[in-house]
């Protein structure tokens, strides 16, 4: 018999549980040595920044395929999952509306756009006019006119001619010795600012009409 | 010239469409006032020495002929000159004549003139025509239109018309 055979024949025997033996024992011994080891410590000891800058960040964000990232994800169902109202609650609008710079926002619009899109015909037949005017305090608008500016404004030689407040005028006012009065003070106030302009024109002045206290020019320019 | 109350709308005087109340009164209206006031002063004055004379030919059965030379009736003149002056200047800021071209004497804040003002102009009014009528000269270049009488009495003379108002009537009338 061949003795080589015959020791591969032991040493076949033999294998098997020394394999299992050594596997014991080295399973024994990581635990001993697992348990014995401060993990926190041996963290503590590890430069992070150096480990981090070995990695080349780049290059492992470059390997991901973000399209198929988000391919796999539902975003529906993530959506859902998330609770809107409680999100708001914890949102603080005032602080964030502060952040907005709402001119740039504005600036950005295109308002005529806008209103090009709204069909104004349609929201005014929808208010009502007769409830809004109830609401209007007509004596805080009345108090906000200037009726003075607003006097100025009409052609009161028109009105005059063009309605019955002229004939009103003449009958409450006097009659003939009234009209030759008004013509007598008119002719000398005539005369009043012919020498007045004359007068003026001689002096190198200008001349605006007669002149009258400061109060009376306020009056009358008001 | 003449276009405060008439004239075609659409060219109205800027004066025109003033009120005039409370403005300085100019030399014309000033002027043509105190014209009427002495005509009015001088035919009361003939009328009551008329009347004096007629009133004594009546009781003595002779009639008085008053002479302008003679020193009562210029004294008695210049009396009345002054009694019609003051007294309407100080009852209401208006002789006869000033009421007719709308002008009052008012003092320069706008408040009637009082009785010693009224007094102090009517006694410095000759003062104007003693100095070669050089006292009238203040009512052409002065900025408030006063003459001397005026300064010396603290007063001025503004137009109390509403010539906007005459406006209106003549147009409703037109």
């Amino acid at each position: 018999m061949d003795p080589v055979s015959r020791l591969r024949s032991v040493g076949g025997r033999l294998v098997p549980p020394a394999e299992a033996v050594a596997q014991a024992v080295a399973e024994r011994a990581v635990e001993l040595v697992v348990s014995a080891l401060d993990v926190n410590a041996l963290v503590a000891r590890v430069d992070m920044d150096a480990v981090l800058d070995e990695i080349d960040i780049n290059g492992l964000l470059g390997r991901v395929d973000v399209n198929a990232v988000l391919d796999q994800l539902d975003i529906g169902s993530l959506l859902d999952r998330v609770d809107l109202n409680r999100l708001m609650e914890r949102v603080d609008l005032n602080q964030l509306m502060a952040r907005l710079d709402l001119n740039h926002l504005l600036a950005s619009v295109d308002i005529t756009a806008i209103v090009q899109q709204v069909d104004v015909n349609q929201i005014v037949q929808q208010v009502d006019v007769d409830e809004v005017l109830q609401k209007v305090d007509l004596d805080a608008v009345m108090a906000r006119l200037d009726m003075n500016a607003i006097a100025q404004r009409i052609d009161i030689d028109t009105l005059i001619q063009h309605t019955d407040l002229g004939a009103i005028i003449a009958k409450s006012s006097g009659g003939i010795a009234g009209e030759a009065l008004d013509v007598a003070r008119s002719q000398a106030v005539g005369l009043d600012e012919f020498i007045a302009r004359w007068v003026a024109r001689l002096r190198r002045r200008p001349y605006s009409g007669p002149p009258g206290p400061d109060d009376v020019q306020a009056l009358e320019e008001a | 010239m003449t276009a405060q109350v008439g004239g075609a709308p659409g060219s109205t005087p800027a004066v025109a469409q003033m009120s005039l109340q409370g403005r300085y009164a100019g030399f014309a209206s000033r002027f043509i006032s105190f014209v009427l006031d002495e005509a009015v002063i001088a035919g009361v004055f003939m009328l009551a020495l008329a009347s004096v004379s007629f009133v004594a030919s009546v009781v003595t059965g002779k009639p008085i002929h008053w002479d302008r030379s003679d020193i009562w009736v210029v004294l008695a003149f210049v009396a009345w000159q002054f009694l019609y002056f003051a007294y309407s200047w100080g009852a209401s800021g208006k002789t006869l004549g000033m009421a007719v071209f709308g002008v009052r004497v008012v003092q320069p804040d706008g408040t009637y003139a009082s009785s010693r003002q009224a007094v102090v102009r009517t006694l410095a009014l000759p003062l104007s025509f003693l100095l070669l009528g050089l006292g009238f000269l203040g009512i052409l270049v002065g900025d408030r239109r006063r003459a001397l009488h005026d300064v010396i009495a603290g007063t001025a003379v503004v137009y109390s018309w509403d010539a906007r108002a005459a406006r209106l009537r003549f147009l409703s009338r037109s």
